[in-house]
């Protein structure tokens, strides 16, 4: 089994963005989601609802992006970068896994629908977008892409 | 006022994250550990141990009611441990639980599909379930999900069982 070090976690810091690299397992999403809530408070009109928003909808795309790779057996890395700007965050989730269909996803019943307790899973996609402002999945051949936009104030929301 | 398209600043964070000043008091030995191993700047850290558990699920019984008392991340890592606690008790009989989520500092999907998933099972069972959710930042994500349409989140023990 691989061991740590030849798997290495690698941070790196440009003006405006950081850049997170981590191997496909799950036990680095925590990690993930730690350095990216830190990079957000760097903004300080960032709101402290939104920096939680950006952490469950960051842990979300990882998540998936791991899995993605779990079910290809691929050993190629996760890559999470953060944009920083004075008004918004983006998060881009870069995974070379299996490919993903957004259309896929099935809609959630009501929440009274006796068949809203058939979705155990699944609700990572529909959180992610419940939670961003903006958010956008891409999959291609090179692997997915999952954007997303979070405002430093819901008030910024667009209708 | 703090500049992030200032390299300079760039670069202090950089420094702070990776020395473990800023994320001091948020990063775990676990967390710390895995930063050390995985990058060579990180010098801070002595030869600690990884001591960080992500979740403990711990069991009592308060008349008919199994209580669950959950404390860590309920993710993709911590969920899964919640929902053997929950399969546990419904194996020993135990079909009203209480799902005491006081101690949770994060959730997303992966927790929520646990406690929909024992709603399910117990439901199935004519047993019940209640959830105690104090921490805002926690019920905030189950009422995004409308789970508070669901089942009603209660904000204590004695709040969970006065209800009964």
């Amino acid at each position: 089994m691989a061991t740590a070090e030849q798997e290495p976690v690698e941070i790196e810091f440009r003006p405006g963005q950081l850049v997170l690299e981590i191997p496909a397992r799950t036990e680095f999403v925590s990690l993930v989601r730690v350095v990216v809530a830190a990079a957000a408070e760097l903004e300080p009109d960032m709101e402290n609802d939104r920096i939680d928003d950006l952490r469950i909808a960051v842990s979300e795309a990882t998540t998936n992006a791991i899995e993605a790779h779990g079910l290809s057996g691929s050993f190629d890395r996760i890559r999470i970068q953060c944009n920083l700007a004075d008004d918004e965050i983006s998060v881009v989730v870069h995974d070379e896994g299996v490919g993903f269909d957004p259309a896929t996803v099935p809609d959630l019943p009501e929440p009274e629908s006796p068949d809203r307790l058939e979705h155990e899973s699944g609700l990572g996609v529909h959180l992610m977008q419940l939670l961003a402002d903006e958010s956008e999945i891409s999959s291609g051949e090179a692997g997915t892409d999952v954007t997303l936009v979070v405002y430093s104030s819901k008030r910024r929301r667009r209708p | 006022m703090l500049n992030v398209n200032d390299p300079a600043v760039v670069g202090q964070f950089g420094e702070q994250l990776l020395e473990g000043r800023r994320l001091g008091k948020r990063l775990s030995k676990r967390h710390a550990l895995m930063l050390r191993q995985g990058c060579d700047r990180i010098t801070w850290l002595s030869s600690d141990t990884v001591t960080g558990v992500q979740i403990v699920v711990q069991a009592h019984i308060e008349g008919d009611w199994t209580v669950l008392t959950v404390a860590g991340e309920l993710d993709v890592v911590g969920a899964p441990k919640l929902r053997q606690s929950v399969m546990d008790a419904v194996k020993d009989g135990r079909h009203c639980l209480v799902l005491d989520l006081s101690g949770v500092d994060f959730i997303d999907s992966f927790g929520i599909g646990v406690i929909v998933g024992a709603l399910k099972r117990v439901r199935l069972l004519d047993g019940d379930l209640r959830v105690i959710v104090p921490e805002p930042r926690v019920r905030r994500v189950l009422e995004v999900c409308d789970l508070d349409r669901v089942f009603t989140l209660h904000r204590s023990l004695a709040d969970a069982l006065e209800t009964i």
